[in-house]
């Protein structure tokens, strides 16, 4: 099976960039809603008291609340949509590992949400700060979450396990049982290669190892210089 | 007067108890639920006129709801709510029986317009 070539990445990168923006948009479009319902409710409450009908007016403060609750959601949506755009400029190539997956995750379960998926994810060295091109990377997690659970019908648990060394980062995803073996997932398989190759890394299928399935990416921390290139290692990270 | 029973399924739980809350302030009895599953195990314990019903819930998706609610309970008329619903989903759903296809946000007066006229077709009206 042939790999896709950088050209054809970045062309399949840019689809999967939509993608994520429209299941994101969605979801802000559901907070927004919630919001409508809410300020909707608020108003028919304040009538039935400007009518002198019974009323409850503590419902007021709960109400409230939850538009607060909303708005903070969709402002946080609004964030991950940033993220998501601003990560394929590859210039500011440094972020917070914690932070970058949390975004994933939560995109994954928007995406995915038929299929009840839960993340765990451990920094057993601590939160790295890690230098690669983002939105390579998480184009690679999130195909990798989404060959890992696409055949699994109860509710699953995806572990993340992120360790960090002098000059690298190693992230490895594990779940119960994955599409790895199919035509499907070997398809994402070598995408998933190419875009090892993109962030001057490798990685390696586990499989069925202690009844887990797990891909293990390692990766260079690597900046890109003027010419747009990958250059070699960036010392003194933390 | 006849009070119309509806059930009202979105995998959003505020919007569920938001509107839920807003049909039985306009003397509506409303059962809110936030999964087809649910609401199919709700409509083998009561009895409704009308179930209004997201289209994109993550259990059971698409037209399926419409099929399954169909074939089930075919005196409860079904109006479906989507976020964005294509000219095909909507001929769709009018031919495997759907009473009405909203867009969201719909406004509650039109909701509660829409769920009086499914109700004065369906053929389990309750009594009161």
């Amino acid at each position: 099976m042939s790999k896709p070539t950088s050209e054809q990445l970045r062309d399949e990168g840019m689809m999967f960039l939509g993608k994520i923006i429209a299941v994101q948009s969605h979801e802000a479009t559901n907070a927004f809603n919630v919001i409508n319902e809410m300020a909707g409710l608020q108003m028919d409450i304040l009538q039935d008291a400007m009518d002198e009908k019974p009323h409850d007016v503590s419902e007021l403060n709960d109400i409230c609340t939850q538009i607060r609750l909303h708005v903070r959601r969709g402002g946080q949506i609004i964030k991950n949509i940033n993220w998501f755009a601003h990560s394929v400029d590859g210039n500011d190539t440094g972020f917070v590992l914690e932070e970058a997956l949390s975004r994933i995750t939560t995109v994954a379960k928007h995406w995915m949400r038929s299929r009840r998926v839960s993340f765990v994810t451990e920094f057993p060295d601590g939160s790295p700060t890690v230098e690669t091109h983002p939105f390579f990377f998480a184009y690679a997690v999130l195909l990798c979450i989404d060959v890992m659970t696409s055949t699994a019908v109860d509710e699953q648990r995806v572990t993340i396990r992120c360790m960090k060394s002098d000059d690298s980062f190693e992230i490895a995803i594990t779940n119960s049982r994955s599409s790895l073996s199919s035509k499907g997932g070997q398809i994402i398989l070598s995408t998933l290669e190419s875009l090892m190759t993109e962030l001057g890394g490798s990685l390696k299928v586990l499989l069925d190892k202690e009844n887990e399935d797990s891909i293990v990416f390692f990766i260079p921390n690597r900046r890109y210089d003027a010419d747009g290139d990958l250059t070699r290692v960036k010392e003194g990270l933390q | 007067m006849k009070k119309v029973r509806v059930l009202f399924a979105d995998d959003e739980q505020g919007l569920v108890s938001a509107v839920v809350r807003r049909l039985t302030l306009r003397n509506i009895i409303a059962c809110g639920v936030t999964s087809i599953l649910d609401a199919l195990r709700k409509m083998d314990e009561e009895i409704f006129d009308v179930a209004v019903l997201d289209v994109r819930m993550p259990d059971i998706g698409g037209l399926d709801v419409l099929r399954r609610f169909r074939n089930k309970y075919p005196d409860v008329e079904v109006i479906l709510l989507s976020g964005h619903g294509s000219v095909e989903n909507v001929e769709e759903a009018e031919r495997l029986g759907a009473f009405e296809y909203l867009q969201k946000p719909v406004e509650i007066e039109d909701l509660v317009s829409v769920i009086h006229e499914a109700a004065a077709k369906s053929g389990r009206a309750q009594h009161e």
